[in-house]
């Protein structure tokens, strides 16, 4: 009797197992062409990434929003390094947030897997507001939008002004050529004292690579990599030199810092310029501060093609829905109050990148209370869109293929270990 | 020649004081080596934004900012979480595993062997590996965002090491202690709590306390499984102070970095006596 009490109750575990799971894989999608204001109630889940300062301004646009809507909002805040290890296993469990924070670089390994909803067609998200330009660049092959911008953050070259001051170093303009930007850097070096260099390592972001070969031609095409093997290649011995020739930061030094703009080699003041997010001017001027230097950073755009042409990546953070999400008018609701509403951009104040919508840049611009670093930032992104950004179509598993093979190949052929060419060779297989 | 053998004795076996001194100087150096980052985590934990050496000098205020925490909740909510996790943990454990083995070590039952040997095969399954499906299960379940996933499971003997280990100790106390038991009228349950439990002490602290240390220090499963940031543990409380995509509060991060090392230490020194004869007697290493 026992055992086949006990063989009952694990088939009855079994069923409801299989029954919640089937559930969960075989509802239909919602519609957010469907959804209409009167839906927007009840609770939903919100994640994102940030720490202390950045939970407290979310908070507050949170605490905003439910004020002007009958919506519980449940916030998720996790730091960005943990932020995706999470989000995997959330995804891959069905359960993640209503309204989840994506970027760039990770949207596609998302909706490749078709786990986002299409925000192009929804009556209670307005991005015509937006920039056209920022929206289209993040639009798929079939047009389908899977993420709502809501923050800029383009990269620049961020260097150090005492610096610049003191050892009478000059600043070229923004339309420099990559070409220029390297002299740049050699003249430089040679007027910083010993144990400052003139460059850290570009490896962290794949920024500044995919401008670079974007100045040559096209990088991606229909997911696959469009971009040349002797161009890739090119970048890498390029740097490789500048190593050998103590322009960069040398290959021992770069774990003495770790992957955070505080704690960078230019906010220790070890090297004078630096490729970062324009999003992180504030936080490199704070690491400047906390090792007793001037908190003075200055910025120049990252350099053009030869023919002039800008061919910047967009790096913007968004937002998206999930298919699984049970509340989408609620998450369509709150995306637009993210995005469009006055008050929400004024308590968030750009943390994470300057806004979409051109109005409430310049109203940060001109607020006294934004700071400095802000300012710059908005600067930038109003610049790099103005002159026009790179509409890259980056390919289905992006982060998981190319951004993780180069941050592995680049300081072994940045050091020499692995040849330009080989290097070049491997990213290139991994993404095939 | 005597002479000639006492001067050679003398190079071959030094005299006890100076071999004595050589060997506290070798621990003493062992032991500034293993607790120079403990003191400069502590150093750098009062100076000013958490930077040795920074021209504010020494402060409290990592330790006031710290504790304060994110959120509002306050850091004190975090060690609240923690130890209502792990005291939940270790009872879970104690009870599951000593039962368990209690079962492997002095029951004679049919496939108890193979049984044995699938558990002890559990340690070599990567806890990666389970990360997804036991997800999935405690979100159906509706588990996920409460402290369920991260208790229940040490409720159901899941730790096949600390089972493993006590196995080794019951093995150690003689059987004519049961059969006198058994004699008196006990049946199992009397043998194992009347018996069994009482001189299984050493090996229940050692069990305690490597479970304290683990769900206390645990952060996978609260980074997957709590979503309100007012139930987070001590881990993620850290993890909140810093951001490598904006500005982190290092000071804070170390300030309260040195206060989560307390209870460890403390439960440690409290439990010392106990913890080290259970790992000599289990044969542990």
């Amino acid at each position: 009797m026992k055992v086949r009490a006990i063989r009952i109750a694990a088939a009855a575990a079994a069923v409801v197992l299989s029954t919640g799971l089937l559930a969960s894989c075989g509802s239909s999608d919602p519609e957010p062409s469907s959804v209409s204001a009167d839906d927007v109630a009840g609770n939903i889940r919100f994640s994102w990434w940030g720490s202390e300062s950045r939970n407290a301004r979310t908070n507050a646009v949170i605490d905003l929003f439910q004020k002007k809507f009958p919506v519980k909002v449940e916030g998720e805040p996790v730091d960005y390094l943990k932020y995706f290890e999470r989000l995997n296993v959330q995804a891959a469990g069905g359960n993640m947030p209503c309204v989840t924070q994506m970027l760039t670089f990770g949207l596609n390994d998302y909706a490749s897997k078709d786990l986002f909803l299409d925000l192009s067609d929804s009556k209670l998200l307005d991005l015509s507001t937006v920039d056209k330009g920022v929206v289209d660049s993040l639009r798929a092959d079939d047009g389908a939008l899977y993420m709502a911008p809501y923050g800029i953050a383009p990269s620049v070259i961020a260097y150090n002004t005492a610096m610049a001051d003191k050892y009478g170093i000059d600043i070229p303009g923004n339309s420099m050529t990559w070409g220029e930007f390297f002299s740049w850097m050699r003249q430089a070096q040679q007027k910083l004292p010993k144990g400052v260099f003139a460059m850290d390592f570009p490896y962290n972001t794949p920024v500044e690579v995919i401008t670079y070969l974007g100045s040559r031609g096209p990088v991606f095409t229909a997911g696959k990599p469009a971009f040349r093997a002797e161009d890739l290649a090119g970048w890498f011995s390029t740097w490789h030199e500048l190593m050998d020739e103590g322009v960069v930061l040398p290959a021992e030094r770069i774990t003495d810092y770790t992957g955070s703009h505080e704690d960078s080699a230019m906010a220790a003041g070890v090297a004078f310029a630096s490729a970062r997010p324009a999003n992180a001017l504030g936080a490199i001027a704070n690491g400047l501060k906390s090792h007793g230097l001037a908190p003075d950073v200055g910025y120049t755009l990252l350099p053009v093609a030869d023919d002039g042409k800008a061919t910047d990546l967009l790096p913007i953070n968004g937002l998206s829905i999930p298919k699984s999400c049970d509340n989408v008018a609620s998450a369509m609701a709150f995306i637009n109050f993210w995005i469009n509403d006055a008050s929400a951009n004024e308590a968030f104040a750009a943390d994470n990148g300057a806004p979409t919508v051109a109005a409430y840049r310049g109203k940060l611009q001109d607020a006294p209370e934004t700071g400095a670093s802000t300012k710059d930032m908005i600067k930038v992104a109003s610049e790099v869109v103005d002159r026009g950004s790179l509409a890259v179509d980056l390919p289905p598993k992006f982060q998981t293929t190319f951004l993780d093979a180069y941050r592995r190949v680049a300081i072994s052929a940045f050091t020499g270990a692995t040849s330009a060419e080989a290097a070049a060779e491997e990213i290139i297989s991994r993404m095939r | 020649m005597k002479t000639s053998y006492s001067t050679t004795a003398a190079l071959f076996h030094p005299r006890p004081r100076a071999g004595k001194a050589a060997r506290h100087l070798l621990i003493c150096l062992l032991l500034i080596f293993l607790l120079y980052p403990l003191a400069v985590l502590l150093l750098a934990s009062f100076s000013d934004g958490g930077v040795i050496g920074s021209p504010g000098g020494l402060t409290l205020e990592n330790y006031r900012a710290g504790w304060q925490g994110d959120g509002g909740s306050g850091f004190g909510r975090y060690f609240v979480n923690s130890s209502l996790i792990s005291l939940a943990s270790i009872v879970g454990t104690l009870l599951s595993c000593s039962l368990a083995a209690y079962t492997f070590a002095r029951i004679d039952f049919p496939g108890r062997r193979v049984l044995f040997a699938l558990m002890i095969g559990t340690l070599l399954l990567p806890k990666q590996v389970t990360v997804v499906p036991q997800y999935v299960m405690f979100n159906t379940l509706g588990m996920v965002d409460t402290y369920w996933p991260l208790t229940i499971t040490h409720y159901f003997a899941v730790d096949a090491f600390y089972t493993f280990l006590m196995v080794q100790f019951i093995r150690g106390i003689s059987p004519s202690l049961d059969e006198a038991a058994r004699i008196d009228g006990c049946g199992h349950f009397g043998i194992f709590f009347r018996i069994i439990v009482p001189l299984s002490f050493p090996a229940l602290a050692t069990t305690a306390a490597f479970c304290f240390i683990h769900s206390w220090n645990d952060f996978l499963g609260p980074l997957l499984y709590l979503n309100d940031p007012g139930s987070f543990t001590v881990p993620l409380g850290l993890r909140q102070f810093m951001d490598s995509t904006g500005n982190s509060n290092t000071g804070g991060l170390l300030a309260m970095s040195v206060l989560s090392l307390v209870p460890l230490i403390a439960f440690f020194a409290v439990a010392q006596r106990l913890i080290t004869e259970g790992i000599s007697t289990t044969g542990l290493k």
